[in-house]
């Protein structure tokens, strides 16, 4: 067992894991984040996106003990006074989602993606979200949700960090 | 904080758990591993739920700390089973009916493996001394007892007689209590066992005065706390009040504290330690105010007032509007006759006054409730309660959400007995999941349980009766006072049911009866098994006792000449169709006269109880399923085995097995509407829907198979899920056919029943020790009045049951304040409940042939009349073996020494 010390959605998380134990699977069985879901296990599916210290990463492609010291943040913790985050308003929106599992995931990448570039083109976004994949809505009003969000937060005063939101 | 990893066996498997120093077993199972089958009852090793086998012995797992543990071989709950197969200790419980919540069987059951590794074969007194480690509220241990025993002849290889065995599932059977398998292997969920993802715990700031001005609530301090997510205080919440009767209860304290244990904040942290500490850390400034404890200081003009400056509140769940006269909440009197004249023509008149202490329902379960936010702004519960509809009810009245937007599912009940009707722990947790937006659970310790539950009320009886030289009862003067507490919760009922019974099951012509609830500053007190009953039954039951001694005449003589007979009404206005109590009464005077007391300070007492079984609206859903089975969905909880006779009685109707049918209760979302599980009146009312459900149902099918035999529907009959022509039963159309291409279902609705009525006869014989007070209990029995039996079995666990609550109620259990408003005893270590050895096998005569005025098939109710005259039995045998009287309940050593 080895002591990690992750602050999780701002809150600060000391647990003793398996040194194997992979982010996704800490996040979900020790913390309880389970809003971040597991679709393939070998990161090809994206649905277990997160950001580690603000930026993207597929949370079962990292170990638990390489978020020591760090901060992770999941779908939970980008709303955290009840109002949606303006990527999570423009999901809604735009019936950016169905079945909505690997809405989580899509929405912390495409708010990299935005990060990256505040204001990208449709191929952009397309190739932003390429880790990303979704069975049923053909991505269409997903990329229209991410063009959206890009226009709404484009204002200068916009928060463009999506993880600090 | 640091932590060191434990390694130990737990059923036959290694496992390395990371734990904390100040873990103990009971954690590691439950908290670290998931094995919820090992129950926490009190935490304090005195409640036995938690009993695993710890290298082979018995041991509360809540006693050991987790390092201790270290290398150890631990059986639990979970490793008893070889799969699905029970082991035969579990099998017997299963077959002798010895368990109903199921919340005390998996200890139980571990206890009674550990005695029967260690004795083959044990005496009835080896097994009472070996199980008097775990407490059970449900049973009385009379059915424990036998599974004891009969598991131990299975484990010796005898071949037993026939067993209850596979029985058909008709009515009158003692078809299996649905659920049983899951409750003696520890798979039932109770609402403790609830683990939800990032689910967060809760722990309450409570008030440590009784009476006290709130002037601030600082909760920086609290919240700086790692861990901790939210804490809330009345100023967070709707300013809105709430109650079974009235609403005069807000879920936190506004401004002022009225006893204490009242609710001043409540605190969500990511585990229950951190919450507990966050609670601690709160600062609340408080003004302590004069307080008023005493119901009769409290019903005085000028004693402080609990409610100042209030006149009234409005109606709450049950709309009974309050007006306040000082402290009193409620009061009422009734006269009937001439009842001055009767008095001034009576030869003899007895006027004494009665006292009872508070009695806790005690159930080895605690209050605990689950709640996680939904989407749409509502919340979801998953409670132990026996009325999800008023749960729903009162969470959305105290945080402002429509009805739609709750959903409130009954989880199993680990014991109830009315203490799981009022709502106060679902609403903290609601509010904190829809502030944190995460799942969030509340589970009472047992302290909080004495503290902030709803005990049965304290009560001051003043009996005055007018009688005939000859024994001739004429007149009765009752004046009822009840404790109710800071709130008026059920109380004001109590007074109400109870002025309507203080003829007792006698013919008193004449009667006045008043009562009030009054206003304290103690926690309120609530519905209890037969609330006001055991109470006023001890006043009235003590008081033919003594009257019949100031007549000169034997107390069974005195009763026998009074008693209701057939065709006399009772007060509920039943009129008796047979002598249904003179039998309960003979069968157990019968008894009493083959065993007499002849031994120095030995004596039996007997008393007379009845209870009126209220009617409902009721509903039930029916449906068949693609294969021809069939499932039942009522609103109802599963108290005390309801479910199973409503099943029964929808088996026996549709001609199918219990294995064909399916029975669930309750969820507010998709079952139909019923009000609160309690006052013995769900199987009389429920079974009543359910068999009507079930007649439509069958006539829907004979209808569709008639079309399809091209007969009439009256020439058809159901058996074996096929309809049939009843003249040729070989020309069938299955239930699977007649639903392959419409399916059929119905919601059944059915008026109020009128209100039914039963009696119980109760007789306890006891010695008592001359020099120390000690009471032993020699023999119990019981003769009651149930209409038809559904299932015998579970008619005789609820005598048992009911019968030794009242013998805990007589000789042990009181809650006792000090001088403060504090609780003085705020464990199982001080509130006393009876052990399986301080009680004897209880002897149990079902007294069948009076039916109810129900139209269906003629059951009553038994769960509250088995306890009502235990508590009267018990006392007049203690005062007649020491030859004198005691006013008060419990009759505890130092009042008989005093007495």
């Amino acid at each position: 067992m080895t002591r990690v010390n992750v602050t999780v959605d701002g809150v600060l998380c000391s647990d003793d894991v398996e040194p194997r134990t992979l982010l996704v699977h800490y996040l979900r069985e020790v913390v309880g984040k389970v809003g971040t879901v597991v679709g393939c296990d070998t990161s090809n599916c994206g649905a277990c996106t997160v950001h580690l210290d603000g930026r993207s990463v597929k949370s079962c492609n990292v170990l638990a003990v390489q978020a020591d010291g760090h901060e992770v943040t999941t779908i939970e913790g980008i709303a955290p006074h009840g109002e949606l985050h303006p990527m999570q308003q423009a999901f809604h929106d735009n019936h950016a989602l169905q079945c909505g599992y690997c809405t989580p995931g899509m929405i912390m990448q495409a708010i990299d993606v935005l990060a990256e570039t505040p204001n990208p083109t449709e191929e952009q976004i397309r190739v932003g979200l390429e880790g990303n994949l979704c069975r049923c809505t053909g991505y269409h009003n997903i990329v229209k949700a991410v063009a959206a969000c890009a226009s709404s937060m484009s204002e200068p005063t916009a928060a463009t960090q999506g993880s600090e939101a | 904080m640091a932590t060191l990893v434990l390694h130990l066996r737990i059923n036959g498997v290694f496992r390395q758990v990371p734990v904390t120093p100040t873990d103990t077993l009971l954690c590691v199972l439950r908290d670290r591993l998931g094995l919820t089958g090992t129950k926490r009852g009190c935490g304090e090793g005195e409640c036995g739920a938690c009993t695993v086998l710890f290298n082979g012995e018995a041991v509360c797992s809540c006693l050991i700390p987790a390092a201790e543990a270290e290398g150890a071989d631990v059986i639990t709950i979970e490793g008893l089973a070889d799969g699905i197969r029970l082991h035969p200790i579990q099998q017997a419980f299963v077959d002798e009916e010895a368990l109903q919540c199921g919340y005390c069987t998996p200890g139980m059951v571990l206890a009674a493996k550990a005695l029967l590794d260690r004795v083959p074969n044990p005496t009835e007194d080896e097994i009472r001394t070996a199980l008097c480690g775990n407490l059970c509220r449900c049973t009385g241990y009379t059915q424990i007892v036998r599974a004891v025993q009969r598991a131990a002849a299975v484990l010796r290889g005898e071949t037993l007689g026939a067993g209850p065995g596979p029985v058909r599932a008709a009515v009158g059977e003692p078809v299996e209590r649905i659920g049983a398998r899951e409750k003696v292997t520890g798979r039932t969920v109770f609402a403790g066992d609830m683990q939800l993802p990032g689910m967060l715990h809760a722990a309450v700031v409570r008030s440590p005065h009784a009476h006290a001005e709130i002037e601030s609530i600082r909760t920086e301090e609290a919240l700086a706390l790692n861990g901790v997510r939210a804490i809330l205080t009345a100023a967070d919440l709707p300013d809105v009040r709430f109650g079974l009767l009235a609403a005069d209860e807000p879920i936190l304290a506004v401004d002022r504290v009225r006893y204490v244990g009242d609710r001043v904040a409540v605190v969500a942290a990511v585990d229950a330690e951190t919450a507990l500490e966050a609670a601690r850390r709160v600062k609340v400034r408080y003004r302590p105010l004069p307080a008023v404890l005493s119901v009769e200081e409290a019903a005085r003009d000028g004693s402080p007032l609990v409610h100042p400056g209030v006149d009234g509140f409005p109606g709450g769940a049950f709309g009974m509007e309050l007006v306040l006269d000082g402290n009193r909440c409620y009061e009422e009197e009734t006269v009937d006759g001439d009842v001055d004249a009767a008095f001034e023509h009576a030869d003899v008149v007895l006027d004494e006054t009665y006292r009872t202490a508070p009695q806790h329902q005690a159930s080895i379960e605690p209050h605990a409730a689950v709640a996680a936010p939904r989407g749409d702004g509502g919340v979801a519960i998953w409670t132990s309660t026996q009325a999800p509809f008023i749960v729903r009810q009162g969470v959305a009245a105290y945080l402002g959400l429509p009805m739609s937007q709750v959903r409130v599912v009954a989880m199993e009940t680990g014991g109830a007995f009315g203490g799981k009707v009022s709502v106060f722990i679902e609403p903290m947790v609601a509010a904190l999941a829809l502030k944190t937006g995460q799942p969030v659970r509340m589970v009472y310790s047992r302290q909080e349980e004495l503290e902030d539950a709803r005990p049965r009320s304290a009560t001051v009886i003043r009996v005055r009766t007018a009688a005939q030289a000859d024994g001739t009862l004429l007149a009765r003067e009752v004046d009822f006072l009840a404790d109710s507490g800071a709130y008026a919760d059920w109380t004001p009922a109590v007074v109400n049911s109870s002025l309507r019974a203080c003829r007792g099951p006698y013919r008193v012509p004449n009667l006045r009866a008043k009562g009030a609830a009054v206003y304290t500053h103690k926690f309120n007190t609530g519905p209890f098994r037969a609330p006001g009953y055991p109470q006023l039954t001890f006043a009235l039951e003590s008081h033919m006792d003594e009257l019949a001694a100031k007549l000169g005449m034997d107390p069974m003589e005195l009763r026998r000449k009074n008693l209701l007979r057939n065709g006399e009404k009772t007060f509920s206005g039943t009129e008796l169709k047979t002598d249904v109590l003179m039998r309960c009464f003979d069968t157990v005077t019968k008894a009493i006269a083959d065993d007499p007391a002849d031994e120095p300070h030995t004596a039996w007492g007997l008393a007379c109880g009845e209870w009126e079984i209220g009617g409902f609206p009721a509903s039930a859903l029916l449906k068949v399923n693609e294969d021809g089975t069939v499932s039942l969905s009522v609103g109802s909880t599963d108290l005390t085995g309801s479910l199973t006779s409503i099943a029964q009685v929808v088996a026996d109707e549709l001609g199918i097995e219990m294995t064909e049918l399916s029975a669930s209760c309750i969820d507010t979302d998709t079952s139909p509407l019923a009000p609160l599980s309690g006052g013995s009146m769900v199987t009389y009312n429920m079974t009543h829907v359910a068999r009507e459900g079930a007649k439509q149902l069958a006539d829907e099918l004979k209808k569709r198979a008639a079309t399809a035999l091209e007969a009439k529907p009256s020439q058809m009959e159901v058996s074996g899920l096929k309809v049939r022509l009843k003249k040729d039963p070989s020309k069938s159309v299955s239930f699977a056919g007649l639903v392959a291409n419409e399916p059929a279902g119905i919601t059944i609705t059915t008026p109020a029943l009128p209100a039914t009525h039963s009696f119980a006869v109760h007789a306890v014989k006891v010695s008592v020790s001359p020099e120390t007070g000690e009471v032993r209990v020699l023999r119990a029995i019981s003769a009651l009045d149930c209409g038809k039996a559904i299932n015998p079995n579970m008619v005789k666990g609820q005598m048992c049951g009911g019968l030794v609550q009242g013998l805990g109620e007589c000789l042990w259990e009181e809650i006792r304040f000090d001088g403060e408003g504090r609780v003085a005893n705020i464990g199982f270590g001080d509130y006393r409940l009876p052990t399986a050895a301080d009680v004897p096998e209880i002897e149990c005569h079902i007294v069948e042939g009076e039916t109810s005025t129900s139209r269906g098939h003629g059951c009553k109710g038994v769960g509250e009349p088995a306890h009502v005259p235990a508590l009267a039995a018990a006392a007049n045998a203690v005062c007649a073996a020491i030859g004198r009287r005691i006013y008060e309940s419990p009759l505890s050593p130092e009042r008989i020494l005093g007495a």
